[in-house]
C-alpha cells in the first residue's frame, strides 16, 4: 500500500502541475472565443493577423531544417571521420549555440546582420527583417544539433565494416559505400536531428519577434502576442486565435515527437561499435574541410562576439558605461533586481525539478519492468513528464495564466508564477537524463545493498543518489540552464518588475530604438547569461557517463 | 535452520518455483545444482526478500520472515555480479554491512579472505578474484544468519575458481556459517558444501 503511494505521487503532481492546467486552459479558451473550434480553424486565413501564418511557420521551418541539414551533415561527417588538432574544443565550439539562450542569439544577430551592423556596412547585405536572417539563425542553432547526434555514429562504426566494405563489388566505390554503408548508419540520427531542429523552428518566438519585425509572423509569435487571450467579452478573436493555432502546434509537435522517439528507438545500436579513437583518419591534404571548418567554426562563435562586444560600446564608440550602469542602482536599466530574479527563479526551479524528476524517473524505472498495470503506469507516467516538449514555451504560458486565472484571479500575482512556467519547461530535460541514468544501473547495487540490512532511506542516500551523482549534477545544470534562457513563457506571464529575468529585460531593453544606453545594458545582460551558460555546460560535460555523448 | 516451505513464485504467469521446499540445518553449506533457468537464483531472491512470492513461507531460526524486507531478515547475498559499490574503496564496501564500522575488524576480515591491506583499493583496480573475496567478506561483516551465495564464482577460470572455492569452504566453515550456494558446476559444489540439491529434483512436496 505504501509502495502504491510513493508510487502515485509523481502522477499526481504532474497532472496537477502539467496537465490540469492546460486541459483547463483549452476549455476556458473554447469558451471566450465564442466559435466553435471549426470555426476558429477556418477563420484564422481570414483575419489579417494571422493570414498565412500557418504557411509562413511551415516554410520558415521546412526552410531551416534544409539548411541547418545541408550546413550540419559534412561538418558532422568531417567531425567523425577525421582526426583534427583540437577536436574537443573544435567540438565545443561547433556545439555551443545549441546551448545559447534564445535571447542571447537574438542579440548576437541584431548586432552581426542589423542595421548598421559590421557585416551590412561591409558587404552591403541587406538581411535585417527578412525571412533569411530568421533562417540563418534557426540553421546556427542546429548545425550544433546535426554534429551532436550523427558525428558519434560515424566515429564510433567498427573500421572492419568499411574495410570489407571496399573488398567487395558493391562498396569499390565511395559513392557506393556512400550509399550503401555510410547512408544506413546515420540516416536515424540524421533524421532525428532534422526532426528536432523542425521543431525548434517551428516554436521559435524570439528570433522571429526580434530578426522578423513588424510584418512577420509565425504562430508561435501570432499568439503569443495576443494580449486579450482567455477574457471573457473583450477577448473573444484573440482566444479564438491561441484555441487554433495552440491545437494545430499541439498535434504537429506530439507528431514530431512521436516521429523522433521513433527514430531513436530503431536507432539503438545495431551496428558493432568501435572507440571513436580508433576508428578516425589522420587529416592530411584535406583543404576544403579545413577552409570550411574553420569558417563554420568563426560563424559559430561570430554572434556570440558581437554580442559581448556590444556591451563596451554606445551608439558605435567604445564605453564601459553599460556596465557601470548596469550594475548601479539608481539606473534605469539597472541588472541587479532582474540579475537576482532570474538566478532564484533558475535555484528553486532546480530544487524542485530535480527530486520531482527523480521520483518519477524511479516509479517509471521501478514499475515497467513488472506486469500487467504496474508497467503501463509507468508508461503514461513517462509520456505525461514528457508531455511539455509536445508544447511551445507560449502554450505553456498560456496554460498558467488562463488555468490559473480560471481558479482565481488573485493567483495572478503570486510570485512563483514564472517559477511554474520554468519548472514545467525544464521538468522534462530532467527526466530525460535522469531516466536513462536509472535504467542502465543495475539494480543489485540496491539489492545489496538491502541484504546487507540497510533501510530504503539509507539506501538512497548512501548507494542510489551517490551512483547517479553524474547525471544528477548534469540534470540539474541543463535544469538551471533552461531556466535562466527561458523567454517566451516569462515574457508572456511578465506581470510586475518582480518577475522580470534577464531575458526579459533584453527583450524591453532592445523593444527601445531610441535608447542606445540601453542597448547597451541589453548586451550586458545577454553577456551575462551567455558567460554564466557556456562556464555550465562547460562543467556539465565533465561529469556525464560514458555513452551518453549523443544526448543533449 | 533455515526452512522454505510450499514456496511458489511466477513471473508473467509462468511457474518459477512451484512448491518448494528446502531446509537447511545450522552451519550446513547446501549446494543448489542445476542448469540455468531452473530456478535457482530466484529461490535465493525468494529467501532474501527481493523476489514476492504467490505462496510460501521463508522461517530463519523458527521466525517467520516471509512479509519482512529484504534489509530485516538476517540474510546476506553475495551476488553473481558482486555488486561492489564502485563508488566507495574497499573499506568502504565493508563496513557498509556493519552497524558500527570498525577498521580493525575489517583489517581481521580482509586477512581472512587473502587480501590484507586493501582497504583503501579502488572497486575497479581489483581482479576478478579479489573482487570475489571483497563480495564474500563484506557479507561475511554485516554477521547474516543464513549467507546466500549466487555463483559468485562463475566467471572466473578453472584454476582460480578451485582455490577460491577451496578458500570459500575454509571460511564458511571455520565461522560455522549456514549457507546456500547456487552453482551450475558440479566440481565448486562438491567442493564448498556438506550437501548438494539437485535442483530440478526438488518436488512439490519433498522435504
Amino acid at each position: 500500500m505504501r509502495k502504491v503511494v510513493f508510487h502515485t505521487i509523481p502522477a499526481v503532481l504532474v497532472i496537477l502541475l502539467v496537465i490540469a492546467p492546460f486541459i483547463i486552459a483549452l476549455i476556458r479558451l473554447s469558451e471566450a472565443s465564442e466559435v466553435g473550434i471549426f470555426e476558429a480553424f477556418s477563420n484564422l486565413d481570414n483575419r489579417y493577423q494571422t493570414s498565412g501564418a500557418i504557411g509562413f511557420t511551415l516554410k520558415l521551418s521546412a526552410i531551416s531544417t534544409l539548411a541547418t541539414v545541408a550546413f550540419g551533415l559534412p561538418l558532422a561527417w568531417w567531425m567523425g571521420r577525421y582526426h583534427w588538432p583540437g577536436h574537443r574544443l573544435i567540438r565545443a565550439l561547433l556545439t555551443t549555440p545549441f546551448v545559447v539562450p534564445s535571447m542571447v542569439a537574438t542579440i548576437g544577430f541584431i548586432s552581426l546582420l542589423g542595421p548598421q551592423s559590421w557585416l551590412s556596412e561591409t558587404f552591403n547585405l541587406q538581411l535585417w527583417h527578412t525571412m533569411t536572417a530568421i533562417v540563418i539563425a534557426h540553421t546556427w542553432y542546429n548545425v550544433a544539433l546535426v554534429v551532436r547526434l550523427v558525428e558519434p555514429a560515424i566515429a564510433r562504426l567498427d573500421p572492419s565494416l568499411e574495410e570489407s566494405a571496399r573488398l567487395l563489388p558493391q562498396g569499390n566505390k565511395a559513392w557506393k559505400r556512400a550509399w550503401r554503408l555510410w547512408w544506413p548508419v546515420i540516416r536515424l540520427n540524421l533524421a532525428a536531428a532534422a526532426t528536432l531542429t523542425f521543431v525548434f523552428s517551428f516554436t521559435s518566438f524570439a528570433l522571429v519577434r526580434h530578426l522578423g519585425g513588424p510584418g512577420m509572423y509565425n504562430m508561435e509569435r501570432a499568439m503569443a502576442e495576443r494580449p486579450f487571450t482567455g477574457i471573457i467579452g473583450v477577448g473573444a478573436v484573440d482566444s479564438e486565435i491561441v484555441l487554433a493555432f495552440g491545437i494545430i502546434q499541439l498535434v504537429i509537435l506530439a507528431s514530431a515527437l512521436w516521429l523522433l522517439t521513433e527514430f531513436q528507438r530503431r536507432g539503438k545500436t545495431w551496428l558493432p561499435l568501435a572507440t571513436e579513437k580508433s576508428t578516425r583518419l589522420p587529416l592530411v591534404n584535406a583543404q576544403i574541410p579545413k577552409l570550411l571548418m574553420s569558417l563554420a567554426i568563426l560563424a559559430a562563435i561570430a554572434p556570440l562576439y558581437f554580442t559581448i562586444i556590444g556591451s563596451f560600446s554606445i551608439a558605435g564608440n567604445f564605453s564601459t558605461q553599460a556596465w557601470y550602469n548596469a550594475f548601479s542602482t539608481n539606473s534605469e536599466f539597472t541588472l541587479l533586481q532582474p540579475l537576482l530574479n532570474t538566478l532564484r527563479f533558475a535555484t528553486l526551479t532546480v530544487l524542485i525539478a530535480i527530486p520531482l524528476a527523480w521520483l518519477s524517473a524511479n516509479s517509471v524505472a521501478t514499475l515497467e519492468k513488472q506486469e500487467g498495470w504496474s508497467s503501463r503506469y509507468a508508461r503514461v507516467l513517462d509520456v505525461m513528464v514528457m508531455a511539455p516538449f509536445a508544447l511551445s514555451a507560449v502554450m505553456v504560458g498560456y496554460g498558467i495564466l488562463i488555468g490559473l486565472s480560471h481558479i482565481s484571479n488573485s493567483l495572478l500575482l503570486v510570485w512563483w508564477l514564472p517559477l511554474l512556467a520554468h519548472l514545467i519547461i525544464a521538468l522534462p530535460f530532467a527526466m530525460r537524463v535522469i531516466l536513462p541514468a536509472m535504467r542502465s544501473l543495475d539494480p543489485s547495487y540496491l539489492e545489496a545493498a538491502r541484504t546487507l540490512g540497510a533501510s530504503p532511506f539509507t539506501v538512497l542516500f548512501k548507494v542510489h543518489l551517490p551512483l547517479l551523482r553524474g547525471p544528477l549534477i548534469v540534470a540539474a545544470i541543463l535544469a538551471f540552464a533552461v531556466s535562466l534562457g527561458e523567454f517566451g513563457a516569462t515574457w508572456l506571464l511578465w506581470n510586475t518588475p518582480d518577475w522580470t529575468t534577464l531575458p526579459v529585460l533584453i527583450d524591453r531593453a532592445y523593444s527601445r530604438p531610441y535608447d542606445p544606453l540601453a542597448r547597451s545594458i541589453a548586451h550586458v545582460a545577454a553577456s551575462l547569461l551567455l558567460i554564466t551558460t557556456l562556464t555550465l555546460f562547460i562543467t556539465a560535460e565533465r561529469f556525464r557517463m560514458a555513452g551518453q555523448e549523443g544526448e543533449f | 535452520m533455515l526452512k522454505v516451505k510450499n514456496s511458489t513464485v511466477s513471473f508473467g504467469g509462468k511457474k518459477i518455483l512451484d512448491a518448494m521446499n528446502l531446509n537447511v540445518s545450522d552451519g550446513e553449506v547446501v549446494a543448489l545444482l542445476g542448469p540455468s533457468g531452473c530456478g535457482k537464483t530466484t529461490l535465493l531472491r525468494f529467501i532474501a526478500g527481493l523476489e514476492k512470492g504467490s505462496a510460501g513461507e521463508v522461517h530463519i531460526d523458527g521466525k517467520d520472515v516471509t512479509n519482512l524486507p529484504p534489509e530485516k531478515r538476517g540474510v546476506g547475498m553475495v551476488f553473481q555480479n558482486l555488486a561492489l559499490f564502485p563508488h566507495l574503496d574497499v573499506a568502504g564496501n565493508l563496513s557498509f554491512g556493519m552497524s558500527q564500522p570498525n577498521s580493525e575488524k575489517i583489517s581481521e576480515m580482509l586477512e581472512t579472505v587473502g587480501l590484507k591491506d586493501f582497504e583503501k583499493r579502488r572497486i575497479d583496480r581489483l581482479s576478478g578474484g579479489e573482487g570475489q573475496r571483497v563480495a564474500l567478506a563484506r557479507s561475511l561483516l554485516a554477521e547474516p544468519t543464513v549467507l546466500l551465495l549466487d555463483e559468485p564464482l562463475a566467471s572466473l577460470d578453472e584454476d582460480l575458481k578451485t582455490a577460491l572455492a577451496e578458500d570459500v569452504r575454509k571460511i564458511l566453515k571455520e565461522g560455522g556459517i549456514t549457507a546456500i550456494h547456487v552453482t551450475h558446476d558440479r566440481q565448486v559444489a562438491a567442493i564448498i558444501s556438506d550437501r548438494i540439491v539437485e535442483m530440478d529434483a526438488i518436488q512439490p512436496g519433498e522435504d
